[in-house]
């Protein structure tokens, strides 16, 4: 068999192989996003009463008089405030959990285990006869924690980072929901020992932004915590120990450790050792770890606002995303959700573009 | 390595392999002895098995199955457009009218006729407009149910207050109810005086109504919604008596629609509920659970009072009513849709007819769910049930509010479920803003749904027309009486 008629053949195969999933994409991503772009500038409708019609950018007109559109646009933005936070956390993580927990001698770490497990089942056993089950459950996860720290060193640490990941987000939402029940949720328990009124949380439209004078139908209820910082703090949760951390723990094991060498040669500081190598080195991640967040929190909110909020209170956890799902499935307006869908992919287009164009040239600075 | 590669390949292929033959093997059995097969879509009370079984034995050559999984509205509509829909499926109040707009609701005017379950003979009067479509029958109620005033009787002997009586107006009631609320710095100690009690309520009891009688006009922002905004406003931050729409939905802690509130009820949260009979499903659990540790206090020689578990003793009276008004309260139903997209659909009737039966009203009377949607058979095979929860009592109540029960308008011009949409985003801003006038909240409301109307028009030209020949405009706002903002 000669070069070529092998190389035909394995052509062939690659293409076999690619075939499934370039079909799969084609019938369920190409075709659809054909069918969306049409739909949007026509009456497409899960109504029989509302025949199929050509309205050139009709549906793209009222969408931008539609003045919650803004509005929600305004929401889906401040959600993604939190993205800075969640970067920062996941960074500050990962270096943290990068540092090897060693001991000295190998045979104190069973007995340093046990003597947190026993001090922690001492502890959680005292508070739940004291009447604090919450606080007698969170010592006793605290214990497990360090236990299993001190045996097996950050390893167990990165686990137990991840694990919100492995968790059923809708679960996690409904866990999170109960947390921050105004009357009877664990934050508010905590939190009305040290104040006389604990936020609102998911029942409130209040915000850190809330001091800004912003148009009546944004439903500012006035600078504090609400709903929507309720949903930052879960992602935020979500995000520290994701697939952000894991992204930077890749990237910190690629740091060449001769320059860490040269840096202590030279006396740096661990401050000067992070900002002058680690956080140029990891450029790349972060580039890239930007880049999906601004994609992810432009399409972001959906879960959160179905579960939680119903895009409530007052529309204030409502997203873009969101708003796309109530006109194409509530209110039955395939062509004008689809017109609200290509919106925001621009928007998503445009803001991805500048990250690259910016960030990128920062990155080779 | 090329071999390690091959084996990893080749174990991933094997075990898919194996998921697929699993998959297979899971799929639903086809239909047994040639019967025809019909899904129908509700939820997974232990009550649907015994009706399904009911249905199949009369039926011997139909084969009903439930299907629970895919009971939201949006999954009904998408699976039905694509040609894989349920046969039948329950929809709630607005549910049903947009169901019917999708084109799923099939219009079963005819069949009823010919099949003895038409309206006009066998359903409530109270739910003919939850019914019908455009003058046109598209469903038939599983249930029916005017909201009642359920009351916790222990709370009341606890605070020293005699309980509910039948002729209270809004004012006696609100008096009432703050005499059993105890808003304590402590949670837990918390007992409001009522659960269930918003606009709704106040609105239905001026019999108040989202469209005028042709469909064409909004009325939100009249009087009967403006009395009942205000009334609320007034309940949640004047008097206290009820927890926020937000904070009930946050202390509603476990799954099943209502069964957080339930539970709370049970518990002694709240000394009174708006609400129907078939809450008595739930709380009948509650009571075997309470009466069971009961039993478990005594057993171990309770002597200390203070512990002593609570055991539910239930009440139930009419509604209040408006200060110099009859009474007047909504009435909803769970109704069954048949999809007009079903090849099986001439059979999926079959199952409606069975609803307006005998057999079915009695299974329905006997699980103490609502009342069965045909009134021939309201009072057969009910029974006396548990006397703590005073289970005859309310389902005479219940009946007694029949007469005094009203659907709601629908107008073609506009989804019932997007006023509602609308409207209950401003009340959440109320709510959670107690400062924004209510007459702001209702000109926003308004505005909102104008809008949408008039996108409803340009987009159907058969409608457009329609709203031009009953209004002599196509231009909603002028319609309305209203300028361009």
């Amino acid at each position: 068999m000669n070069t070529s008629t092998r190389e035909r053949g394995n052509r062939r195969v690659a293409l076999l192989f690619l075939a499934p999933n370039f079909l799969g994409f084609c019938l369920f991503a190409l075709v659809p996003l054909v069918l969306s772009l049409a739909g949007s500038f026509t009456t497409w409708s899960l109504r029989p009463s509302v025949p199929l019609q050509f309205i050139g950018l009709t549906n793209y007109i009222q969408l931008f008089q539609d003045k919650n559109f803004y509005f929600y646009l305004y929401n889906t933005g401040y959600l993604m405030l939190a993205m800075p936070v969640s970067i920062a956390g996941a960074l500050t993580l990962a270096v943290l959990l990068n540092q090897q927990f060693q001991f000295k001698r190998a045979r104190y770490q069973p007995r340093l285990a046990l003597t947190a497990a026993v001090i922690a089942a001492l502890g959680a056993a005292g508070l739940w006869l004291t009447g604090s089950p919450s606080l007698a459950y969170l010592t006793a996860a605290l214990g497990l924690v360090s236990a299993l720290g001190f045996l097996f060193g950050s390893v167990s640490y990165r686990t137990f980072f991840y694990l919100p990941h492995f968790t059923a987000g809708a679960a996690t939402i409904i866990l999170w929901s109960q947390l921050y029940n105004p009357n009877f949720g664990l934050i508010n328990q905590v939190l009305g020992r040290f104040m006389e009124q604990p936020p609102g949380w998911l029942t409130s439209t209040k915000s850190l932004l809330g001091f800004l004078p912003l148009p009546a139908h944004f439903n500012n209820g006035g600078f504090g915590l609400g709903a929507r910082e309720a949903i930052m703090i879960m992602g935020i949760w979500g995000a520290i120990g994701g697939n952000t951390m894991l992204l930077y723990l890749a990237g910190l094991s690629n740091i060449p450790p001769d320059l860490y060498e040269a840096a202590d040669i030279d006396g740096a500081s661990p401050w000067q050792r992070f900002w002058h190598i680690t956080f140029p080195q990891l450029a790349p991640t972060t580039f890239f770890v930007c880049i999906m967040g601004v994609i992810g929190g432009l399409q972001g909110g959906f879960e959160q606002a179905r579960l939680m909020t119903e895009g409530g209170p007052a529309g204030t956890t409502t997203t873009v995303s969101y708003y796309i799902y109530t006109q194409g499935f509530e209110r039955l307006d395939l062509g004008y959700g689809s017109a609200v869908a290509w919106v925001l992919f621009v928007l998503i287009l445009a803001l991805t573009l500048a990250n690259w164009k910016y960030g990128s040239r920062r990155m080779a600075d | 390595m090329v071999c390690s590669v091959r084996i990893v390949l080749g174990t991933v292929f094997g075990v898919l392999l194996a998921l697929t033959v699993v998959a297979w093997w899971l799929k639903p059995a086809p239909p047994r002895d040639g019967k025809t097969p019909l899904v129908w879509v509700s939820d997974n009370n232990p009550e649907r098995q015994r009706q399904i079984q009911a249905f199949n034995e009369l039926h011997p050559d139909l084969d009903l199955r439930l299907d629970y999984g895919n009971r939201g509205l949006e999954k009904i509509i998408v699976q039905s457009s694509s040609g894989v829909g349920p046969d039948l499926a329950d929809g709630y109040g607005a549910q049903l009218q947009t169901l019917a707009d999708a084109g799923i609701a099939w219009d079963v005017t005819e069949a009823a006729r010919a099949g003895g379950f038409d309206m006009v003979s066998n359903v409530w009067p109270a739910v003919w407009q939850e019914v019908s479509y455009q003058g046109r029958q598209i469903c038939y109620p599983c249930n029916v149910s005017a909201n009642i005033l359920i009351y916790n009787k222990n709370i009341f002997d606890q605070f020293g207050v005699p309980y509910p009586s039948a002729d209270l107006d809004w004012d006696d009631f609100i008096a009432l109810a703050k005499r059993v609320t105890r808003v304590s710095p402590s949670s837990r100690d918390t007992v409001y005086g009522v659960t269930g009690l918003d606009w709704r309520f106040f609105f239905e009891s001026l019999q108040g109504e989202y469209f005028s009688a042709d469909g064409t006009r909004l009325l939100v922002a009249e009087e009967p919604m403006r009395i009942a905004f205000q009334r609320h406003q007034q309940i949640l931050f004047g008097e206290r008596i009820t927890p926020t729409s937000w904070e009930m939905r946050t202390m509603a802690g476990q799954g099943g629609w209502g069964a957080g509130t339930l539970n709370l009820f049970a518990s002694g949260r709240f000394a009174m509920m708006v609400s129907a009979k078939w809450v008595l499903i739930r709380l009948r659990v509650a009571h075997q659970d309470q009466m069971r540790r009961l039993a478990q206090w005594e057993a171990a020689g309770g002597k200390n009072l203070s512990t002593r578990p609570a055991v539910l003793r239930l009440g139930s009276a009419l509604l209040p009513h408006a200060p110099g008004r009859p009474p007047s309260y909504r009435v909803g139903t769970r109704s069954v849709i048949v999809n007009a997209r079903s090849p099986r659909r001439e059979q999926a009737v079959e199952f409606l007819k069975f609803l307006a039966g005998p057999v079915y009203s009695r299974l329905l009377n006997e699980g103490a769910d609502s009342l069965p949607g045909n009134p021939a058979y309201v009072d057969l095979g009910v029974q006396e049930g548990v006397a703590d929860l005073a289970e005859l009592e309310m389902h005479r109540t219940q009946v007694a509010a029949m007469q005094y029960g009203y659907s709601l308008r629908k107008s073609p011009f506009l989804l019932t479920s997007d006023v509602e949409r609308v409207i209950h985003t401003q009340v959440s801003r109320m709510e959670s803003n107690p400062d924004v006038p209510v007459e702001q909240l209702l000109a926003d409301a308004q505005e909102e749904l104008l809008r949408l109307m008039q996108r409803n028009l340009d987009r159907a030209p058969a409608l457009k027309a329609r709203y031009r020949k009953l209004t002599g405009t196509a231009d909603v706002r002028a319609a309305h009486g209203r300028r361009q903002p």
